[in-house]
């Protein structure tokens, strides 16, 4: 592989490891530790893609995460990830690359006619067009789908797994550049728990990409030492992780790839792991971003920062171009140049564009002897069309062009600010840099190195180490640390030259964002069209929009807009930055909620036993809960009603397990209950239970169940299955927040305890039968006996209307106990049933339900309980019931809908004809089960005192209505005849 | 090379939930005459004469036993509650099971108080659990028996990739 752009030897290479890979079609080598784009640069491809709008030829930029322009698909089928970066992946064998935004090739490609238009299509040019008729929109909209977007996704299923994993840790740092090294080594050398994140294959960060000294040895071996070193004191080194969120309690999220992008991974293992470290105190030490220059052309392939020129050059022994010109504003930029010559790059000037009184004289003094160089040169413009060739410089005024095939730019260095501000934290402006830097912070974090705007190789370590030892110790931990890591070179990256472009520059062909075609000129109109907010600019231009998110333009261009406002950038202010750093797969986010993993499945005790049934299913949260069990070719409706009917003639077997249990015993057990519900509780006498409900300290209805004394100091209090986590949170509060005093304990059975419904007129012969001859318990009443040699609670309440038992056995043992349950009950001409029959038997009997009639707006009054209130009070509720908006005669109230039409739909709203203010809603609605006709539960303002109106209920969703009368939402045995003894 | 982890689970067992009234001198003075053991420290358990007593929450233990006997003689003091089938054990065995939490829980896996004996409560992939240590290399995990089916699958793919 040898050729003008490779150099003979260097980088940080295994030479001995050639790997072939594919881009557009045609084969390729590269070494192993070359990146996509340093092989492709080391091969002399110059042309790596297409820009968005005007498909202009575009080179690759930058060498690292920041990269706009070389961006391509990588892999194939399923596994091709679009819009990858190039200077992102490393090479692997069957890489398979394709490059974006062309057609028919790369350098062929017809959407360059678009250049021709480019005056018709300037930012914010569709704010303009496309309002014609609107039908023609159907048309504009079918091409402009076509244009848009940038990359093809795969259209087969992701195939891969995506893994996650938590660390806790004392402090995390992010970056392990010489900066986040040091501060590391500090924290574990003082006994901290570290973890250390970064996005390359390699530790080192800057250190890579330049040649220096640190505690007498290369930056390489440094760096390896200090590897050793850290893993050897437990510290959890995350490689190729890129942090890329920064939320609430000091959590951090990186993404960690396990594969390079596109490659198959091994038996099934995952390809990325979504960290989530917990710190107590977070470093950032992420560095700081090179910028570019604006002139005319600066997009063409072999324009490139001047970093990534000498990152090519010393970690991939790659050289960007034969004829290179340096254009830069810094003293770093002017090292960068020298370190590349040393390394045997061709230079063939430096220009700079600042002063000589403001360059460092021992550089530039360097610099003249080994090349030409020239201050005050501005670059104007570059030369060439698919590639560089040449650059026209403006000095001091006088035009003059150098001949080169790559130009390496630097318009200064950006701290890399996204977390710190994520995080809440502020910046100050440093003029000298022109960059802005952390300030403040707003979460236990703290700034080093380069992102902090700290320069000086010597410096850059000694600081680090300081915070690191200061985080450290500040969590007391205080194990003697050593000396910091000195390095003789402390040259600081010098004062920083201004951002405007030289006087003759076309700013149509000054590109700022590469990546969305954004240029000075755009950022110009966009100020002459009135776009003043540095919010409205980015959205009008659409620049940092991106995949880079403007990491490379966004200062450049609030620059820009604060010279149009004659301000400075401080005063203009930044864009809201926010998550993900980096773009993420969804296959991360997403990670193992997926199939079995996406919501666990809560199994009641007895869900083997319904699933042999195969019923259909209805969710209720986690859990699965029968709907009914259907006989074959009937509908669930069918099955629903023919169960119900079941249970009014004869006698139904259910599971209700999953509703909400607990068990309160001690002697203040009475009083604790008498607080937690509304109603009475003392008075119960052992062995008789009753309906309570429970209020919200707004005196608004929670949820409500049945309360049964079982011993002396002993009760089971029962509540929904939707409310059940709800309500134990709720006890919780009231015995451990408010009346730890009480002596009661608060047991939460609804997992120890399965229990099943028995419900019909045959229900009691049925329980008697079960439980040898025991006598069923009467209505409110419970007794114990047993069930195939299990003990049991039977307790006797009704939900259906009809007389019922609730059977209470350990969930461990219920498995027998349902199947002798429902062999008796099939034996007397009866069965199972599911929610379907539920709902119409609680529909017609009237009862309330725990989400819909209880739907955290409704009262006691509301819902007609108001009568079994506890008239002492003292319940938790009772004070907010005193507010005057429970007063309002028009509140909404539980009413019955009898139908003169049809179905009645659930959900639909309650008004005077259709299209009408809406005066309530129904909650449920159901065919009656022995009668003809369709009946439903609602709540209607001023309901209880308009019994007899006559309404629509109207839905315009369901598309459907029905006239329906106000009546007494008791349907059935209003009385309580058949469920008494 | 790290030991592949084994999950298993064990039989049954009985539970009983004590919540002191107060927890004073009179409540600890009565547990250990009934246990056998001072009633373990938060985030604690230790092994008694019957089993393992755990730290549930404020003023609130897990005692391996039967719950009459030991109501009758703590009634005064404490609030017992059969509890035996409101959790499921599964025991993880192996040395990388700090590994296997860390991959979808709340709780600092690898934090230096997760030693044996510790007993702490969180979340593991959805699921409330309580994880506690045996030894180095060995943790029972109990969560709600409608959830067990789920939790064990899940800890079996996870344990593949751990």
């Amino acid at each position: 592989m040898s050729g003008p752009y490779r150099l003979a030897e260097g980088g940080r290479l295994d030479r001995t490891t050639a790997i072939p890979f594919q881009f557009d079609g045609k084969s390729y080598r590269g070494f192993a530790g070359d990146t996509l784009a340093s092989a492709l640069l080391a091969n002399g491809v110059r042309l790596f893609g297409r820009s968005f709008k005007y498909h202009r030829p575009r080179g690759v930029i930058t060498s690292g995460v920041e990269e706009p322009n070389a961006l391509a698909g990588v892999g194939l089928g399923a596994r091709r990830e679009p819009n990858t970066r190039m200077t992102d992946v490393f090479l692997y064998e069957g890489l398979h690359a394709v490059s974006q935004n062309r057609w028919p090739s790369l350098d062929l490609d017809l959407g360059a006619a678009n250049q021709l238009i480019a005056p018709f299509i300037p930012a914010g040019f569709y704010y303009k067009t496309f309002l014609g008729p609107p039908k023609l929109w159907m048309v504009y909209e079918h091409f402009i789908r076509a244009m848009a977007g940038l990359g093809a996704p795969p259209t087969e299923a992701d195939p891969d797994n995506y893994a996650r994993a938590s660390r806790h840790c004392d402090v995390a740092v992010v970056g392990a550049g010489p900066a986040g090294l040091s501060a590391a080594l500090a924290a574990a050398r003082a006994g901290a728990r570290v973890v250390l994140i970064e996005g390359d294959a390699h530790l080192g960060g800057a250190l890579q990409a330049e040649a220096c000294h640190i505690d007498g040895q290369s930056g390489v071996d440094w760096v390896a030492g200090v590897q050793a070193e850290l893993t050897e004191r437990g510290v959890h080194i995350l490689k190729r992780a890129t942090a890329f969120g920064y939320y609430d309690h000091n959590m951090l999220y990186a993404a960690q790839r396990l594969c390079e992008p596109g490659q198959p991974p091994q038996d099934g293992a995952p390809v990325q792991r979504l960290w989530k470290v917990r710190a107590k105190r977070v470093i950032l030490a992420q560095g700081a971003i090179e910028r570019p220059l604006a002139f005319s052309d600066n997009d063409r392939p072999g324009v490139m920062l001047s970093g990534a020129v000498g990152t090519y050059a010393h970690r991939y022994g790659v050289a960007a171009g034969t004829e290179i010109v340096f254009a830069g504003q810094t003293d770093a930029a002017l090292r960068t140049a020298l370190g590349a010559i040393d390394l045997g790059v061709k230079v063939t000037a430096i220009l700079d564009a600042r002063s000589e009184a403001d360059i460092d004289p021992g550089l530039w003094t360097m610099a003249k002897a080994k090349v030409k160089t020239l201050a005050e040169a501005k670059p104007v413009r570059a030369r060439g069309g698919k590639g560089v060739e040449g650059l026209e410089v403006d000095v001091s005024g006088r035009l003059t062009a150098f001949s080169a095939d790559a130009i390496a730019v630097n318009g200064g260095y950006t701290p890399s600010v996204h977390l710190h501000m994520q995080a809440g934290g502020g910046l100050d402006w440093r003029a000298d840099e022109s960059a802005f830097a952390p300030s403040h912070a707003a979460q236990d974090q703290i700034s080093v190195g380069a992102g902090a705007g700290v320069s000086g190789l010597r410096s850059v370590l000694q600081t680090a180490f300081d915070s690191g030892l200061a985080v450290a110790l500040a969590l007391g931990f205080d194990l003697p640390c050593g000396k910091a890591p000195y390095a003789e070179d402390d040259a600081r990256a010098g004062l920083t030259g201004d951002f405007l472009p030289a006087p003759s520059v076309n700013l149509k062909t000054a590109f700022v964002d590469p990546q969305n075609d954004v240029t000075l000129a755009d950022l110009d109109l966009a100020w002459r069209e009135g776009y003043r907010s540095v919010e409205h600019m980015k959205r009008y231009t659409t620049l940092g929009m991106a995949t880079d998110q403007g990491k490379t333009s966004n200062l450049i261009g609030l620059a820009r807009l604060a010279k149009n406002a004659a301000k400075t950038p401080p005063e203009i202010g930044l864009t809201t930055f926010r998550p993900p750093f980096i773009p993420v797969t969804l296959g991360l986010l997403v990670g193992d909620d997926r199939g079995f993993h996406a919501a666990p499945l809560r199994r009641p005790p007895l869900y083997d036993a319904h699933a042999a049934a195969n019923p259909p299913w209805q969710p209720v949260g986690y859990w699965r809960r029968p709907r009914a069990y259907l006989q074959p070719s009937e509908t669930l409706a069918a099955a629903g009603l023919r169960e119900a009917r079941m249970v009014r003639q004869c006698v139904g077997v259910t599971d209700v397990s999953t509703l909400g249990k607990f068990e309160i015993s001690g002697p203040d057990a009475a009083k604790f209950l008498e607080i937690a519900c509304a109603t009475t509780v003392a008075k119960l006498a052992i062995g008789r239970g009753r309906y309570t409900f429970m209020l919200r300290e707004d005196g608004l209805c929670n949820d409500d169940g049945t309360v049964w004394r079982l011993a002396e100091h002993r009760y089971l209090l029962t509540s929904s299955t939707g409310g059940a986590d709800r309500m134990a949170q709720h006890l919780s509060y009231i015995r451990n927040v408010l009346r730890p005093d009480l002596r009661v304990g608060v047991a939460n059975v609804q997992e120890h305890f399965a229990a099943i419904a028995v419900a019909g007129p045959n229900a009691k012969s049925v329980i008697e039968a079960a439980c040898e001859g025991a006598p069923a318990p009467r209505h409110m009443g419970l007794s114990r006996a047993k069930i195939q040699g299990t003990d049991a609670l039977i307790l006797a309440a009704s939900y259906s209307g009809e007389r019922a038992f609730e059977v209470y056995v350990r969930s461990g043992e219920a498995g027998p106990v349902w199947a002798d349950l429902l062999k008796r009950a099939t034996s007397e001409g009866g069965g199972a049933y599911g929610l379907e029959a539920l709902e119409i038997l609680r529909i017609e009997k009237g009862h309330v339900e725990t989400g819909g009639e209880i739907d955290g707006r409704t009262s006691a009054w509301d819902l007609g309980l108001e009568k079994m209130l506890n008239p002492v009070g003292g319940y938790i509720g009772a004070a907010g019931q005193g507010r005057a908006a429970f007063e309002d005669p028009n509140r909404l109230q539980f009413v019955g809908l009898k139908s003169l039409e049809g179905p009645i739909p659930e959900g639909a709203a309650l008004t005077a004809k259709a299209g009408a203010s809406a005066q309530g809603h129904v909650t449920a609605g159901s065919l009656r089960t022995l009668e003809p006709g369709f009946i439903g539960l609602g709540l209607l303002a001023a309901g209880r005192t308009r019994l007899g109106d006559t309404l629509l209920a109207w839905s315009a969703t369901r598309r459907a209505s029905a006239r329906v009368e106000v009546v007494s939402p008791h349907f059935y045995d209003g009385e309580g005849a058949r469920y008494r003894d | 090379m790290t030991e592949p982890l084994t999950i298993s689970q064990p039989s049954a067992t009985r539970w009983v939930r004590c919540e002191a009234f107060t927890d004073d001198e009179a409540f600890r003075k009565a547990f250990e005459a009934a246990v056998g053991i001072a009633p373990p420290k938060p985030l604690t358990w230790a092994v008694a004469k019957d089993g393992r007593v755990l730290w549930a929450e404020v003023k609130a233990w897990l005692v391996e036993a039967d719950a009459e006997p030991l109501a009758e003689r703590l009634q005064d003091v404490a609030a017992i509650s059969d509890v035996s089938h409101a959790w499921r054990a599964i025991d993880v065995k192996g040395s990388n099971w700090r590994e296997l939490l860390a991959h979808e829980t709340t709780l600092d896996a690898y934090s230096p108080t997760l030693a044996p004996g510790a007993v702490v409560a969180g979340l593991w992939s959805h699921v409330p659990v309580m994880v506690l240590v045996r030894s180095e290399t060995e943790i029972t995990l109990y969560g709600p028996p409608s959830l067990a089916h789920y939790l064990s699958e899940a800890l079996h793919h996870l344990a593949g990739w751990v």
